[in-house]
């Protein structure tokens, strides 16, 4: 074995000298992000009428972080989309036990703005933050507020995550004369209250662990005033547990590996498993420097107890055909990328998502779920700091 | 129930067992930007987004955004 | 591509960033680093009462001091330094200042050096990375060993940061590239003549990296024939007397600095140990002899 040098032992420790304690970020950044959504058009030998196209979303999103005097640090975005396409109203087995999506007529064409301002507290022993959000869309607003903080303890190997937050939804369909479902639920409201708990551990010089519990309830109007036949609890109580592991690798230029697990189940018979993995590559290209991280996501849900493909359910009792709410799997793959040059960065991401009834990995069943979305993703953007 | 205590055990052990001492100056590769979880936040808003109108389960993140009548 | 120089004055060096680029984007980012520089200094100095350092010092064999993590890290620095050097390397010898005054040519006396070897004893500090006790009143520590050295890559690092590529930060004399320059010619570098230091005895072109300089002529006196020098041994209270000038280089300028310093210490043990680091450098010692790899 080499020895160990007074040079080499020097220079490690003094790589390793931190800038300083829990301090807010110091630099101002703009970002822009172009996104486009498609989802593929539903298979046309399943779908009732001849309007198979589904939804396609076009994403702007501004992005603004600066520090406020020494120790805040303030994130904000607005994001602006425009929708057109349509969406499945209903599924239901027809009598020789095949599926039928029912999709909704005309495409239709709509916005939707979300504004989001963050500030954070850095104090020595941890953050204190807080979150305003608003979203506005004709048929449908919603307001949230949460607080969140962290708190370093044992010599900082550990941290505690806390955050909270409540949201209140309106509902306003649009055409709410059109069906009785729109037209109970113009002006009704939805309620949420999360809380999450979480503590983060450093293992060593190169890997971090953080695990969580998460605890939302909504209530209020929570069926879905468009589709046909869909009758669902009016509260619903969510739980997840979660764990990120990630680790440092010495690959080229620095990598790290980023894993996630999610197990999630809700009062309405809901559970389900996400795990996703992203490496994260940088790369030094001259005056260049990139971060290429190839991702992938695998989900899997089990249904809803009143989830059901009858065409006529009992009038008055829950049901929904709502393939959300359905027995499924789904695959995302893709890639993220950054390519840093002086104060600018550009940014370059794809996503492809999959879902189908036969990727389930539990609670699968023969009955097909036409209404299952695939889509893809295509997002440039920019950053610049000052 | 039995899920929480579960976990919350796991994560007590994970504090209170060995896991190695790492000096603050010791942290120079946790504090690499390939190491964040936040070095997008644009784009882990908009993923949340989505995975938030397309599928039956959300949650389990930090903070909740807004909600919307996506469907 | 044209060139551009910032010049200050901080650590009582004369101090220059020297840049390539976009100039509007150059000159915020030269306050940004100069900024950066000064904080280092004002968080270390020793000159002002306010400042984290002398709170350390001014709880001598009173209290523990709060300290965050960077001053940790450097502790931590420090401590590798006094290891390696076999305890001739201690942040606790800057007390000697009080005896050695290089303007007055007059040497301190034995009996006065004495009494304040005591007070020189990095091994009794109490310290972790919250807090640091020094154990003995009138006992203190300072930063004058590494703290230019330390401020010239942070700087650096903060035009990296800031996306600058072509350039390099000098706090007088100690040296630490940014980068290359635009037509990758590399930087060419004097290294002072220990018996006139203001002429180059050799030149070094730097593509990156740092180059730092220990010499015996940067604050000294004469007395009689003997020249001594400000770099002093922690274990007798004495100038070493080997070197002339000490120059490394090595990819920190933090490191380069403290291994020319520790060469210097060493005496006539530095050359091999210089040479077992596997860093380039130029020694001149007091004949005026170089021993160099360059």
């Amino acid at each position: 074995m080499k020895k160990l040098t007074a040079f080499s032992a020097l220079s490690a420790a003094a790589i390793a000298i931190p800038c300083q304690g829990d301090v807010a970020p110091t630099d101002k950044t703009l970002s822009y992000r172009y996104t486009h959504y498609q989802e593929a058009d539903s298979p046309r030998e399943r779908t009732f009428t001849a309007e198979t196209g589904r939804y396609q979303i076009d994403v702007s999103q501004f992005g603004y972080r600066t520090p406020v005097g020494d120790s805040w640090y303030v994130t904000s975005e607005l994001q602006y989309e425009t929708m057109s396409g349509a969406s499945p109203t209903q599924t239901y087995k027809n009598a020789d036990g095949k599926s039928t999506l029912v999709m909704s007529g005309a495409s239709i064409e709509e916005n939707r703005i979300d504004i989001k301002v963050a500030p954070k507290k850095y104090f020595s022993e941890g953050t204190a933050g807080g979150l305003l959000a608003v979203s506005k869309e004709n048929d449908y607003q919603s307001i949230a507020f949460g607080l969140d903080g962290t708190l370093n303890i044992l010599d900082k190997q550990t941290t505690l995550v806390g955050s909270f937050s409540v949201s209140n939804d309106e509902l306003s369909p649009t055409d709410a004369d059109l069906s009785v479902a729109r037209s109970e639920a113009d002006g009704r409201k939805k309620r949420s209250f999360s809380l999450y708990e979480g503590i983060s551990q450093v293992i060593d010089k190169y890997r971090t662990l953080q695990a969580g519990i998460g605890f939302t309830q909504l209530t209020g109007y929570l069926s879905d005033p468009y589709k046909f036949e869909d009758r669902r609890p009016e509260s619903r109580d969510q739980i997840t547990f979660s764990v990120q592991y990630k680790q440092y690798a010495n690959v080229l230029d620095g990598a790290a590996l980023h894993s996630n697990y999610r197990y999630y189940y809700d009062d309405w018979g809901i559970a389900s498993h996400t795990i996703d993995l992203k490496w994260a590559q940088s790369l030094n290209l001259g005056k260049f420097r990139v971060i290429a991280s190839p991702l992938l996501r695998y989900y899997s849900q089990e249904k809803a107890d009143f989830y059901s493909l009858e065409q006529t359910p009992v009038a008055g009792e829950l049901n929904s055909s709502d393939y959300r709410l359905s027995s499924y799997g789904a695959f995302t793959m893709g890639f993220t990328s950054e390519l840093k040059f002086q104060q600018w960065a550009l940014h370059f991401d794809w996503q492809q998502y999959i879902s189908n009834e036969s990727l389930a990995l539990f609670g699968g069943s023969d009955d097909e779920t036409p209404g299952l979305v695939n889509f893809s993703t295509v997002t440039a953007g920019i950053d610049y700091k000052f | 129930m039995n899920n929480i205590i579960l976990l919350s055990i796991i994560t007590s052990c994970l504090v209170i067992s060995g896991c190695s001492t790492v000096k603050p100056w010791q942290r120079g590769y946790l504090s690499k930007d390939v190491m964040s979880s936040a070095s997008d936040p644009l784009g882990s808003s908009l993923d949340n987004h989505i995975y938030f109108s397309k599928e039956g389960s959300s949650g389990g993140g930090q903070a909740a955004g807004g909600g919307c009548g996506c469907n | 591509m044209d060139f551009h120089q910032h010049t200050f004055t901080a650590m009582a060096s004369p101090c220059k960033f020297l840049l390539q680029g976009d100039s509007h984007h150059i000159k915020q980012a030269c306050l940004k680093a100069q900024a950066e520089v000064q904080r280092i200094e004002e968080k270390f100095s020793r000159y002002r009462h306010d400042s984290l350092l002398q709170t350390i010092n001014n709880n001598a064999g009173i209290k523990a001091t709060k300290i965050d993590e960077e001053t940790a890290g450097l502790l931590n620095y420090a401590q590798l330094c006094h290891q390696q050097s076999d305890g001739l390397f201690d942040i606790t010898s800057g007390i000697l200042r009080q005896v050695w005054d290089f303007k007055s040519n007059t040497l301190p006396t034995e009996q006065i050096l004495q009494t304040l070897l005591p007070l020189i004893n990095w091994s009794s500090v109490q310290w972790d990375h919250h807090s640091i006790f020094l154990p003995q009143k009138k006992m203190e520590i300072d930063f004058g060993g590494f703290g230019k050295e330390y401020a010239a890559d942070r700087a650096a690092e903060v035009f990296q940061s800031l996306g600058i590529q072509h350039g390099l930060v000098d706090l007088g004399g100690d040296i630490r590239i940014i980068g290359d320059k635009t037509d990758k010619s590399g930087w060419d570098i004097g290294i002072r003549d220990p018996q006139r230091p203001e002429l180059a005895i050799s030149y070094v072109t730097l593509h990156q990296g740092a180059m730092a300089t220990s010499g015996h002529y940067e604050r000294f006196m004469m007395v009689g024939d003997q020249r001594y020098c400000h770099i002093l041994k922690a274990n007798t209270g004495w100038p070493v007397n080997h070197w002339a000038s000490v120059t490394v280089l090595a990819p920190q300028c933090l490191v380069a600095g403290s291994l020319a310093t520790l060469t210097m210490l060493a005496e006539k043990d530095g050359a091999d140990w210089l040479q077992e680091q596997d860093v380039a450098f130029l020694a001149i010692d007091n004949q005026g002899a170089k021993f160099s790899n360059l």
